[in-house]
């Protein structure tokens, strides 16, 4: 069977280097690229840890180009405090050995755009690089066959401010032009990825047991957030909605339900910047814009994590 | 025995709310106050003397209050509850008199005099407290305890996708209000409607419910059935099902049979008061959140979030017989 192929644009901190080795050891998609864009870190730090992961995955190498290092019109807020100063468990890995590609993130999303019409992308940070591509060519944008974004929540609050998910809030205007698109999205909310996918102590004591790299990095790298979540919750678990969205990618049977809802943004309250809008009632008639992963095969992804760190 | 002012917008399920505060013994209405939302001023004020009338309660004084919100343009729910608000069923104009004193100098005047007994129960939009609580702050504080209809978590889509009516027909009112520092217990929308993208709740009352209501066959419950028409059509054709959603009741219930409460929880809620999308929608901040860490967080209300349904519809059934 041919594999799918996607584009992966990320904030490289400790979810995401999980998600990209879980990418680039499936046997059902093609990583054809890694973009990176400022978010959890800025873009010198996820640049150094998109790399760092390809050499963790230890598969085949895709190209990585670095893309925006802020979002389109705010300041960049970043998310040290979550994933730590490196954003990989200030572990003190070796530096990466993989060059950084020249070319900017957005134009070699755009080659693959003019050039290919059975091409994804999955999103695991701030939009800004794909509204970006979009501003600049929207009709070579318009071959994405589909994004799968991690991003936003739908009924659970405070994950960043009381009703926005830091990758929508750290650049919604961003958000906003993606969502006005036309591609195809499919978003993996927080909702999702919290609760029952998270990563607790039985999980972690079975990654430490392969006696892997990959089985000690999964674990590792997601130390701070670990740390956070002890401190910040009281909660033992490592959360990981990167992965979540990821699973997605490798096997969209790991969604079990989903809506199609026509979805907007909230850009300019100050209590609620980010926030995604979502018309349930069908209010507007207006045509979904937005697949909304309600609930996923919780069981199916963790084997997948399990599989990814063998 | 404990004591109310009861200000309400009323609509039918507001008059079915007043009916069954007005029959239930435990406690004493000092006043009603009435207040523009989901009708007219005049039609509120009619509606709630019907209300109180179709009760046999006519003693208690009624103020009329606010005619227009705040500051945004005014809003109603006409579609949901009829022109008049109670359906246009046919009922006889009401004869109880109109207190000359507004509703505002009312809430002040019975706040001060009841001093520090005085509870509140606010059905509709919340202008009329929110200028009590503007013109006389400290005698507002002396209010035990204001339990308000209004609002909704994240998820339960209202009036738009993100605001419910009572907040969003005022929403600089309940900004005011939410920051007053009083004692408040706000029933949010999710349980008192079902549906589509909703919780059900369970205080909506099925088929079976209102054949009972039908089955007491006094003149309060075929008053709660005949006014309720408008409601339950507007039901059928958002939902395609049958249900009579009764928030205002469900508050009346929270306020006099606490021990119906199966869940709360205390959080600071806020209105947000932007000219955009979010416009009215009550956020709940239940603190934390990786961006808000270092922001001042003050747990200003009770949220309720589950109420027993079947005990609730005994207490409605109790009150109308």
């Amino acid at each position: 069977m041919e594999k799918r192929r996607y584009i992966i644009d990320t904030d490289t901190a400790s979810d995401d280097a999980v998600a990209l080795v879980m990418a680039l050891r499936s046997d059902a998609i093609h990583v054809e690229a890694i973009t990176c864009t400022a978010g959890n870190l800025s873009l010198s730090k996820t640049t150094r840890n998109a790399r760092l992961s390809v050499e963790f995955a230890n598969t085949y190498s895709p190209k990585i180009y670095a893309g925006a290092d802020r979002p389109l019109v705010k300041e960049l807020v970043v998310g040290e405090n979550v994933h730590g100063k490196d954003g990989l468990g200030d572990m003190n890995y070796l530096e990466p050995m993989i060059a950084l590609e020249t070319t900017h993130a957005c134009d070699i999303i755009l080659d693959y755009a003019r050039n290919n019409k059975d091409l994804g992308i999955v999103t695991l940070g701030p939009l800004t690089n794909i509204a970006m591509a979009i501003l600049l060519d929207p009709k070579a944008m318009s071959n994405i066959t589909e994004i799968i974004a991690m991003g936003g929540q739908y009924k659970m609050t405070n994950g960043c401010t009381a009703n926005a998910e830091f990758n929508i809030w750290v650049d919604g205007d961003a958000a906003k032009i993606v969502l006005e698109s036309g591609i195809p999205i499919t978003l993996v909310p927080l909702d999702v990825c919290y609760g029952d996918a998270e990563i607790n102590i039985e999980d972690r004591n079975k990654l430490k047991s392969f006696k892997t790299a990959r089985g000690n990095f999964f674990v590792d790298c997601n130390r701070r957030l670990l740390e956070y979540n002890q401190r910040t919750y009281n909660k033992d678990i490592i959360s990981m909605p990167d992965p979540t969205a990821m699973a997605i990618a490798i096997d969209p049977s790991i969604m079990l339900e989903a809506r199609d809802v026509y979805t907007r943004i909230e850009l300019y309250s100050s209590l609620s910047y980010g926030q995604l809008i979502y018309d349930f009632m069908n209010i507007h008639k207006q045509k979904p814009n937005v697949r909304l992963v309600t609930k996923i095969d919780v069981e199916k992804f963790k084997n997948l994590v399990f599989n990814s760190a063998l | 025995m404990r004591r109310f002012i009861i200000d309400t917008d009323t609509g039918s399920d507001d008059a079915i709310a007043l009916i069954m505060a007005l029959n239930d013994p435990s406690c004493e209405v000092c006043a009603i106050t009435t207040v523009m939302g989901n009708v007219s001023i005049d039609y509120a004020t009619r509606n709630a003397r019907i209300a109180m009338e179709i009760a046999e309660k006519r003693e208690i004084p009624v103020y009329q209050g606010m005619e227009r919100p705040l500051v945004r343009n005014r809003l109603n729910a006409t579609h949901v509850h009829g022109s008049d608000g109670l359906s246009q069923m046919s009922v006889n104009e009401p004869s109880i008199k109109i207190e000359d004193k507004h509703a505002v100098e009312a809430i002040i005047e019975w706040v001060d005099k009841l001093d520090g007994e005085c509870e509140i129960i606010a059905l509709g939009p919340l202008t009329n407290i929110a200028l009590a609580v503007r013109k006389a702050p400290s005698i507002m504080q002396k209010v035990k305890h204001l339990y308000i209809m209004g609002g909704a978590q994240l998820g339960y889509p209202g009036e738009t996708e993100v605001a419910e009516f009572n907040i969003l027909a005022d929403p600089e009112a309940a900004h005011i209000v939410f920051k007053s520092k009083l004692e408040m217990t706000l029933v949010p929308l999710e349980v008192c409607l079902n549906g589509d993208g909703r919780v059900g709740a369970e205080t909506v009352l099925n088929e079976f419910d209102v054949q009972q209501l039908e089955q007491i066959n006094t003149k309060k419950s075929r008053f709660c059935i005949d006014c309720s028409k408008s409601l339950v059509e507007f039901h059928r054709q958002l939902m395609g099902d049958f249900g009579l959603e009764l928030p205002d009741p469900t508050t009346i219930a929270v306020a006099l049979r606490p021990e119906l409460i199966m869940h709360s929880f205390k959080a600071q809620m806020d209105v947000d008061l932007s000219n955009s999308l979010s416009y009215g929608q009550t956020v709940v901040n239940t603190k934390g959140g990786t961006a808000i860490e270092t922001q001042e967080y003050y747990a200003n209300m009770t949220i309720v979030s589950a109420i027993e349904g079947q005990e609730f519809k005994n207490y409605l059934m109790e009150c109308v017989r």
